[in-house]
């Protein structure tokens, strides 16, 4: 069981400090699949880094990140290198630069498999093609002796998927594993990861499309504050923040429907609610800042949407 | 007259390994003031034919006229600020050592637009960017906002023709709502046309007066209106007059250019 309680992070900088996120309370258990869902730099990808406890050197984090009952944050940077790819494993996103440049695709999939499983070169070898042919790259005994640069977009993103499953860890966290991928590649993706018996995943996305595919409970965070925490089925069917209801109505399937305004910068936090200044239900009770009103194992930092 | 009319688009990539034939008889046409989707699978030639488009590469044959004048490689003058492109990652499209403003700025030189830094403020304020987003460099912006940047920057130059290469793909939702709802907008107010590259059914039926499905590199039209997923009813009357004006004219076999000249500009995808 993953455990994040209280969770906050910020970030020293020249110009002061920056909070990217605040008091986050959640769990993970044993094969459940939690899709965190949020706009660019609401902080989603901090939550996952400081995770796998990859945030940089600038970065403080309080709070604590319990896997199976122990601290990550309390490790050893050894003991976190032994965590990591045996127990917590990574898919990274695909468009930049995850992949290194200079070393052939197949050495770099077999790399975790030597690495994490000790299996012998040859065998990583025939386990990353067949792990590459179960996202149909095509032509793999081909494709592992080339290098990233000759691969589109989507390939490459899939073919992290296959080096981030490799391991078989029993714990897997991907960051926007879908983004630029078209609906027949992401139902691959998600063929893929309900297929993992036993591993319990933390998936970074705003698919919301995937992640109802996929997702036992869905956490929503905005402006640095997890917002909903509720479990997918009641998430897609009725969800309770305002801004919730905002994604879902900006769902291409659902109306393709903005709502006005942007999410606040840093600097313009104010003691309301994060989302005051877009939502359509304010009152004058939102110039306070809202408390996490749990219900069980559900939240919502709402007065509004409050069962 | 369409304003653009694409006829028998071929295009082959060569690589010292392998060659990739892409588009092999690609037609369509675009009229003034109308979106048309180009939907199809990764890696099926649809960015190509944006490309092809827009000037940054040359197909092997076919001919493109643009307002019945045919497109000269590399494009000049009106044809080069009336064809625009945005691209699917706002975050390359930027030059990552310049501030927003000067982004603005190298436009308003290459182009000789006049704009003091109060008209910048004021035209950038309908797209939701203000001062302070000016003064940031694009890795200190979303892509969210970049995408609107984006967007804001082309319409500087009062385009006619805009390929929209999967513009809002690497977007959250709610981004991605905004910036295509915007575009809808801009649509409505300048009478820009849009070509719209996506792989999204749904997003395309939202847009699109007419969609074409790209296969084997060739395209056909796609029937109209799809069941999947759209709700909006008020678009389907205009839909009803680009079908009936929409034509295509047959090939011109003179047009072919030789592919060997060309081969040197074949790039791998």
């Amino acid at each position: 069981m993953l455990e994040i309680q209280n969770l906050t992070v910020r970030f020293q900088l020249p110009q002061g400090t920056i909070t990217a996120l605040e008091g986050v309370n959640l769990t993970l258990r044993d094969g459940e699949k939690l899709c965190v869902v949020g706009e660019s730099g609401s902080g989603k990808s901090v939550l996952m880094l400081a995770v796998l406890c990859l945030l940089p050197e600038n970065a403080c984090v309080s709070g604590s990140i319990l896997l199976d009952g122990e601290d990550l944050l309390q490790k050893s940077q050894k003991d976190l290198t032994e965590i990591r790819g045996m127990k917590l494993s990574y898919v990274p996103q695909g468009s930049g630069n995850s992949l290194n440049p200079l070393l052939r695709l197949g050495f770099q999939v077999s790399e975790s498999l030597v690495a994490h499983r000790r299996l012998p070169r040859r065998g990583a070898d025939q386990r990353s093609i067949q792990l590459l042919q179960q996202f149909h790259l095509g032509d793999e005994e081909q494709l592992v002796r080339s290098y990233p640069h000759t691969l589109s977009g989507g390939m490459r993103q899939r073919a992290l998927l296959a080096l981030g499953i490799a391991p078989e860890a029993p714990y897997l966290v991907a960051d926007e594993p879908t983004k630029g991928l078209d609906s027949d590649r992401v139902g691959l993706v998600v063929d893929c990861f309900n297929s993992l018996e036993g591993c319990s995943l933390l998936c970074v996305t705003h698919d919301l499309t995937f992640a109802q595919q996929v997702a036992d409970r869905v956490a929503i965070i905005y402006a640095g504050q997890m917002i909903e925490y509720e479990t997918a089925e009641r998430f897609f069917g009725s969800p309770r923040h305002p801004y919730s209801k905002a994604l879902l109505d900006a769902v291409p399937e659902r109306g393709l429907n903005a709502i006005p305004g942007f999410s606040p910068g840093h600097e313009d936090y104010t003691d309301a609610c994060r989302f005051y200044n877009r939502c359509p239900c304010r009152t004058a009770q939102c110039q306070t800042q809202p408390k996490d009103r749990w219900d069980g194992e559900r939240m919502v930092k709402c007065i509004y949407g409050a069962p | 007259m369409a304003l653009l009319e694409v006829v028998s688009l071929r295009k082959t990539y060569r690589t010292s390994m392998r060659r990739v034939e892409v588009l092999t008889d690609a037609s369509f046409t675009v009229e003034a003031g109308e979106t048309i989707g180009i939907l199809g699978p990764s890696g099926s030639g649809k960015s190509t034919i944006g490309q092809i488009v827009t000037g940054l590469i040359r197909a092997d044959s076919g001919t493109i006229r643009y307002r019945n004048e045919e497109l000269h490689y590399p494009l000049r003058s009106y044809q080069r600020k009336e064809i625009q492109i945005l691209f699917q990652h706002p975050e390359v499209s930027f030059n990552p050592k310049y501030r927003l403003e000067q982004g603005f700025q190298e436009i308003c030189r290459h182009y000789d637009l006049r704009m003091t830094r109060r008209e910048l403020l004021d035209y950038l304020a309908d797209f939701g960017l203000y001062r302070e987003h000016l003064e940031r460099h694009p890795i200190q912006l979303s892509g969210g906002e970049l995408q609107r940047a984006m967007v804001a920057r082309v319409m500087l130059l009062d385009p006619k023709l805009i390929v929209l290469d999967e513009p809002t793909s690497m977007l959250d939702t709610i981004s991605q709502a905004q910036v295509l709802r915007m575009l809808e907008a801009l649509q409505r107010q300048r009478q820009v046309s849009y070509l719209y590259i996506t792989h999204s059914r749904c997003l395309a039926d939202h847009l699109c007066q007419r969609i074409y499905y790209l296969d084997g590199g060739q395209l056909r039209e796609e029937p109209f209106p799809a069941e999947i997923c759209h709700q909006s009813s008020q678009k389907k009357e205009g839909r009803k007059f680009y079908h009936e004006t929409h034509h295509i004219i047959p090939a011109e076999h003179g047009a072919a250019a030789p592919a060997d000249r060309l081969r040197r500009e074949s790039q791998p995808k």
